[in-house]
């Protein structure tokens, strides 16, 4: 099956005065549609560095980042820009949805930026709404959502317009056991019934119960890679 | 190429509703903003509506009430300014130009450089004589008496006198005094007069140094036979002045023909240079303004970091952002703005019909050429003027807190 993300020999090297720090070494991944990835290791073993790197959001100092056929480590920033409205979708630990929209507008304005017709949408809108259990919120604002609700409507937003993988960066950091299980309950269902790939970076063992591959980083390299 | 065209339009109508809502966010400090621009545009537009006023009343009492649009004189006049020094052929030259089309009103004077007496004190004055209807005519001469009457047909030696002058002569209407000047011959004559009215001007210098009298009496007393010193004119267009005075110098190049521009250079200037000045004045207003904006947008950005980082991380475009921020500032000052100028008109409008009362200030403005009753008056192109003034200063505003937007890292921002 061709992967839907390939890494190759990616290095990351960060100056800090005279000293060169490496956040990441030699990482060689391929992670293929359909699977539940979370990305583990202690705090500064580089999870967040390579989840930049998968995402288009910061550039390798050498190797290559294939998605989907397009090696994004060359793209330039307004190229990088277009490529991530287009293949990826995100999900953050803050949430960050927009507080002067609504739900269904928080949702929605990825496909409006992508130019899809207005008709087409909404009713995308609706349907992610629905598959994240808000079907009866879309007008409401995020300050009327409780941070649940508000971290599903990230997910819909994440979701909608069908992107090649969602990057989720310490999704259920923020939330308390109950509604971190709901979230993940709905993100596994997605996962399963659309066939959608996820890539979490987490230290939450809620989140690593339901992954179908664990990667360990120490150091900025990969310790582990364990497929359940 | 529809394509490209789409790809750039994508998003354009979230942006705009993104942008207005944006504005709203902050209702307070949004509100607190316009309110300033508001208020300074109808301040602005106020004064500079006083300014045009003062200026078009300025212009109008110079031209309509003095100067006319061009006189002419003989050269030696302008240099001696003594008896004899008439205008060549003066009548037929009235007659000639009464004839011409583009000559609305015509005043022929005679003109002579005098003492004035009374009981009391002497002081020089130039004295005008004029035919009264051609006078009343070219500069309302009988709508500026604040005293007495106009010249009656009555053979008594009539004469008006500037308010001022009356008041430092300590003379009133009904008075007596001596009038004193050189005749053709050079020699002195003079002869009593009685106040018929006090005219005031809006030219207190004018007012102090100048009498009327009945031509065909000053005539007479010069012992010549219908002299023209001065050949006031007004056409119908004061558009045709400039080319009317090149054609008639040119046909009489012997004799002096001066447009109103000449005649009162810095009435000139400042019909030059008066929309400027009063552009500059609400430009200081509009730049002072531009700083609140500015400071304004910068907090909105700053306050907003995360979420035009988590914007740019989702795929929003620098140019979008830009966009976003620009339309935001430009909605909210345009909004103002255009208020502002509505009030600010409205206001215009009400005062150019009851007029503004400064009688307190009359005496202070005669000196300079005033009327005590202003009525303000804008241009019609204020309003597109300022409106693009607007849009300019509130976009360079914007500028600065949209290229910060625009250098936010997408993953330094979304985890700040």
């Amino acid at each position: 099956m061709t992967p839907v993300l390939q890494t190759q020999n990616l290095h990351k090297t960060y100056s800090e005065g005279p000293v060169a720090v490496h956040a990441l070494r030699n990482i060689n991944l391929e992670i293929h549609p359909g699977e539940f990835t979370v990305i583990v290791g202690p705090s500064g073993s580089g999870k967040t560095t390579l989840l930049n790197m998968l995402g288009g959001l910061d550039t390798p100092s050498t190797g290559k980042v294939w998605v989907a056929g397009t090696d994004i480590s060359e793209l330039n920033e307004n190229q990088l820009i277009d490529f991530r409205l287009h293949h990826i979708g995100f999900v953050f630990q803050a949430y960050n949805l927009i507080p002067v929209l609504t739900a269904e507008e928080n949702v929605s304005f990825i496909m409006d930026l992508q130019g899809r017709p207005a008709a087409e949408i909404k009713a995308r809108a609706a349907e992610v709404l629905a598959e994240v259990g808000l079907a009866d919120r879309g007008k409401n604002r995020p300050a009327e959502l409780s941070g649940g609700q508000q971290q599903r409507v990230a997910v819909a937003r994440a979701l909608a317009s069908r992107p090649q993988y969602v990057l989720a960066d310490e999704p259920t950091a923020n939330l308390d056991s109950q509604t971190a299980f709901n979230l993940l309950d709905t993100m596994k269902r997605l996962n399963e019934d659309e066939k959608m790939t996820f890539l979490f970076s987490t230290h939450d063992q809620r989140v690593i119960d339901r992954a179908t591959r664990v990667i360990t980083l120490v150091d900025g390299e990969i310790a582990s890679d364990e497929r359940r | 190429m529809n394509k490209q065209a789409n790809k750039r339009t994508a998003g354009l109508g979230f942006i705009l509703r993104l942008s207005w809502r944006n504005i709203w966010r902050n209702r307070g400090r949004s509100l607190s903003l316009m309110t300033a621009i508001f208020l300074g545009l109808v301040g602005g537009t106020f004064a500079m509506a006083m300014i045009t006023g003062f200026m078009g009343q300025r212009f109008y009492n110079a031209i309509e009430k003095q100067y006319s649009h061009l006189q002419l004189h003989s050269k030696t006049w302008l240099d001696e300014g003594q008896a004899g020094m008439m205008l060549p052929h003066g009548t037929q030259l009235e007659d000639s130009l009464r004839q011409l089309p583009a000559v609305k009103l015509l005043s022929a004077r005679s003109l002579a450089q005098g003492l004035v007496a009374s009981p009391t004190l002497t002081q020089g004055a130039e004295v005008r004589g004029v035919n009264p209807e051609a006078e009343n005519q070219l500069v309302a001469l009988s709508q500026q008496l604040i005293a007495g009457h106009y010249f009656s047909d009555s053979a008594e030696n009539q004469l008006l006198l500037g308010a001022k002058l009356a008041k430092k002569l300590k003379l009133e209407v009904g008075s007596r005094l001596v009038l004193s000047f050189p005749n053709a011959e050079q020699e002195i004559v003079s002869a009593a007069f009685r106040v018929q009215g006090l005219f005031r001007t809006a030219n207190a210098g004018f007012d102090q140094s100048t009498v009327y009298v009945q031509k065909h009496q000053l005539d007479a007393l010069l012992r010549e036979a219908q002299p023209v010193y001065e050949l006031a004119i007004r056409l119908h267009e004061l558009d045709s002045v400039p080319a009317f005075t090149a054609q008639l110098q040119a046909a009489y190049p012997q004799l002096s023909v001066r447009s109103w521009r000449e005649l009162a250079p810095e009435l000139a200037y400042m019909q030059d240079s008066g929309s400027v000045v009063s552009y500059i004045f609400v430009f200081i207003i509009l730049l002072g303004l531009s700083f609140g904006i500015l400071n304004s947008m910068l907090m909105a950005v700053y306050e907003r970091m995360r979420e035009i980082g988590m914007l740019k991380a989702l795929g929003m475009t620098k140019s979008r952002i830009f966009i976003m921020i620009m339309v935001e500032t430009l909605c909210m000052a345009l909004l103002a703005a255009l208020a502002g100028l509505a009030a600010g008109g409205v206001l215009v409008a009400i005062t150019s019909r009851t007029g503004i009362n400064l009688g307190a200030y009359a005496d202070a403005l005669a000196e300079f050429g005033y009327d005590a009753e202003l009525y303000p008056e804008l241009s019609a192109s204020y309003a597109l003027n300022i409106t693009l003034l607007v849009i300019v200063l509130s976009l360079l505003a914007a500028l600065y807190p949209a290229l910060k937007a625009l250098k936010l890292n997408a993953a330094d921002a979304i985890r700040s």
